[in-house]
C-alpha cells in the first residue's frame, strides 16, 4: 500500500499549502478574472468607476483639510492619493474576504480544493483594482505636481509586496473566522473607521508629535503608508524603524494567518 | 491496490451543536438563560466501517436516509477528516464526484467561461480545459449556448452542463450521489450510458442510490449501511434484499 495515503493521517503544513496553491495558481487567475469581468460587465463606464471613487474622497478630504481646517501641508493631494488608495486596496480585501468562504459554501462542501485560493483571490482582485489606479493617477500626480523622479522610488515594489503580504495573513483569518463566528464582519465595520485615523493617510507621519509617532507607527498599515510618502511625497529612502515594522507585520501577520488558517481548515467545510 | 478504497474501522462523528449561536449576542444572552446555552450531542455518521474496495469494481451503497452513505463519500472525496480508523485511496488519484452538479458556477458568466472556471476548481491547469473543452460542449448538447451567461440557462440546461464537465474530467474514481433523482429521462439515459462507459474504462465506483434498479444495473457489490454501520457486504441481489427487509421493518418502502 506504498502509494496509497490515508485519509485519517493527512496533515496539511504550511509547505503543502503552498505546494497546493502553485498548484492551483489556475483557479486563483480565473476568480481574479471573474470578479473583475463581473465587476465592468455590462456598465458603461467601466473601469472608469475604479478612478471615480478615489477622486470624490480626496476631492472632500482635501475640500475638509486643506479649506476648512486650513491645514499648512504642501501637496495635499498628492499626499491624500499616496494612503487613500492603498487604504482602499485594504479596506476592499479585507471586507471581501470575510463573505469569500461563506459565500461559496456549497463549493467547499463538495469539492476538494484548497480553500485557501478564496480569501487569496479576493486580496489578488483588489490588488490588481489597486494596480491599476495607481497606474493610472501616480504619474499624473507626479507631473502635476512637478516632482522629479528620485532613486527611493525604485523601493516602491518592495513595500507593496510586503503589504500584500500582510493583507494576504489577516484574509486568512477573517475567512476562517467568519465561518466560526459571523460576528467578525461586523467588528471589522467597527475596526476599519478607527484604523484610518490611526494611519498616516489624511495626515504625514512627520507631522505626528515625537511622543506619539512610535504609537502611530505601530498600528497595523502605517509602516506601508508612511513609506509611500517617504518614497514620493519626500523622495526619501524609508527610515529604519519603517523598515522593520514593514518587515516584521508583513511576513509576521502572514505567518500568523496561515497557522490559524491551517488550524481551522479541517473543520470548515463541516461548520459551513 | 491502485484505484482502490480500504476502509478500516472507519469513523465519523459530528458534534450536533444545539443553540449553536455563531453571534456574540447569543452567546452572551446564554450566560443568563438555560434555554440558549449550548449543547453538545454526538452523532456518529459513519462508524467503525471496514470495506475494500478494488479497482475497476462498481460498488453500491445502500440504506436508509442518515445511515452514513454520503457522509462515507465525503470521506473518501477527502472533504471530512475520518474521526478514527484509517481510509486509504490512492496518491494523487483523481476523485471525481457526481454529486454537485454545477455547484460553483457563477449566474453572469458564460457557459465558456464557466466551463473553464469549474475546471479550474477541479485542479485541471490551463492547457487541460481547453483539450477537453469540446468534448464538454458536444456531451452537454449546448453548442448554441456557450456564449450565453449561466443565468439565462434552463434548470436541465444548468445540469447538463454541469454533467458534462463531470463526465469529461476522467476521474479515477468516480463518486456517485443519488444522481437519478435528478433531470428528465433523456439526461438519465445519458448518465446511464456515461456510467456504463466508465465502468468498461475500469474506473472504479462508488453509487449511492435508493433505486434498486438502477443499483442492479450498475454495481458489481452491495454495501448496506445503517446507522453509520456496515451490515452486509457482498452479491447485490442479498444486499437489496438486505436493504428491502430493513426497509420493511420500519415501515419504508425500498423503492423510495
Amino acid at each position: 500500500m506504498t502509494d496509497m495515503v490515508d485519509r485519517a493521517a493527512e496533515r496539511s503544513t504550511i509547505w503543502s499549502t503552498i505546494a497546493a496553491l502553485v498548484r492551483y495558481r489556475e483557479l486563483l487567475r480565473n476568480l481574479v478574472l471573474k470578479d473583475l469581468k463581473l465587476k465592468y460587465r455590462g456598465s458603461v463606464l467601466g473601469f472608469l468607476w475604479s478612478l471615480v471613487n478615489p477622486l470624490i474622497m480626496m476631492g472632500v478630504y482635501t475640500v475638509a483639510f486643506k479649506y476648512i481646517l486650513r491645514s499648512k501641508v504642501e501637496g495635499f493631494v498628492f499626499l491624500l492619493l499616496l494612503g487613500l488608495l492603498p487604504w482602499g486596496f485594504f479596506v476592499g480585501s479585507t471586507t471581501m474576504a470575510t463573505r469569500s468562504m461563506t459565500d461559496s459554501s456549497d463549493l467547499m462542501k463538495s469539492v476538494r480544493f484548497p480553500s485557501a485560493v478564496l480569501p487569496i483571490a479576493t486580496v489578488l482582485f483588489n490588488f490588481a483594482q489597486y494596480v491599476l489606479t495607481i497606474v493610472v493617477f501616480l504619474p499624473l500626480m507626479l507631473v502635476a505636481q512637478g516632482v522629479p523622479l528620485a532613486a527611493p522610488m525604485l523601493l516602491y515594489p518592495v513595500f507593496l509586496t510586503l503589504q500584500v503580504l500582510f493583507t494576504v495573513g489577516v484574509a486568512l483569518v477573517l475567512a476562517a473566522g467568519t465561518v466560526f463566528f459571523r460576528d467578525v464582519r461586523h467588528l471589522l465595520e467597527v475596526a476599519l473607521p478607527v484604523l484610518f485615523w490611526v494611519t498616516p493617510i489624511v495626515y504625514p507621519l512627520t507631522q505626528v508629535p515625537a511622543q506619539w509617532r512610535p504609537l502611530i507607527l505601530l498600528s497595523p498599515l502605517s509602516s506601508y503608508i508612511a513609506a509611500y510618502q517617504q518614497i514620493f511625497y519626500y523622495r526619501q529612502w524609508p527610515s529604519a524603524e519603517i523598515w522593520i515594522v514593514g518587515i516584521v507585520y508583513g511576513c509576521g501577520m502572514l505567518l500568523i494567518g496561515m497557522r490559524f488558517f491551517l488550524a481551522m481548515e479541517d473543520r470548515l467545510a463541516e461548520r459551513l | 491496490m491502485d484505484g482502490s478504497v480500504v476502509a478500516q474501522d472507519l469513523s465519523k462523528r459530528f458534534l450536533l451543536r444545539h443553540n449553536r449561536a455563531a453571534e456574540l449576542k447569543v452567546r452572551f444572552l446564554a450566560l443568563f438563560h438555560e434555554s440558549k446555552r449550548e449543547t453538545i450531542e454526538e452523532f456518529w455518521a459513519v462508524r467503525d466501517v471496514s470495506a475494500s474496495i478494488a479497482k475497476g469494481e462498481a460498488v453500491g451503497l445502500v440504506g436508509r436516509n442518515g445511515s452514513g452513505k454520503s457522509t462515507f463519500l465525503k470521506l473518501v472525496a477527502g472533504l471530512y477528516r475520518p474521526t478514527s480508523g484509517h481510509l486509504f485511496v490512492p496518491r494523487d488519484a483523481r476523485i471525481g464526484t457526481l454529486i454537485e452538479l454545477g455547484v460553483g458556477f457563477e449566474d453572469e458568466l458564460t457557459g465558456r467561461e464557466n466551463v473553464f472556471l469549474s475546471a479550474s476548481i477541479h485542479g485541471l491547469s490551463r492547457a487541460e480545459p481547453t483539450a477537453i473543452y469540446p468534448a464538454i460542449v458536444k456531451y452537454s448538447g449546448l453548442e448554441h449556448f456557450m456564449d450565453v451567461p449561466i443565468k439565462n440557462y434552463s434548470s436541465g440546461m444548468h445540469m447538463r452542463i454541469g454533467f458534462a464537465i463531470s463526465a469529461n474530467l476522467d476521474p479515477d474514481i468516480l463518486l456517485l450521489d443519488e444522481i437519478f433523482a435528478v433531470g428528465d429521462a433523456d439526461f438519465q439515459q445519458q448518465c446511464v450510458r456515461t456510467i456504463a462507459d466508465f465502468k468498461k474504462r475500469g474506473k472504479t465506483i462508488l453509487f449511492v442510490s435508493h433505486e434498486p434498479e438502477a443499483v442492479r444495473s450498475i454495481c458489481d457489490r452491495v454495501l448496506v449501511l445503517d446507522h453509520g454501520r456496515l451490515l452486509f457486504d457482498g452479491a447485490v441481489d442479498d444486499g437489496l434484499a438486505h436493504y428491502a427487509d430493513l426497509a420493511a421493518q420500519h415501515g419504508q418502502q425500498p423503492g423510495l
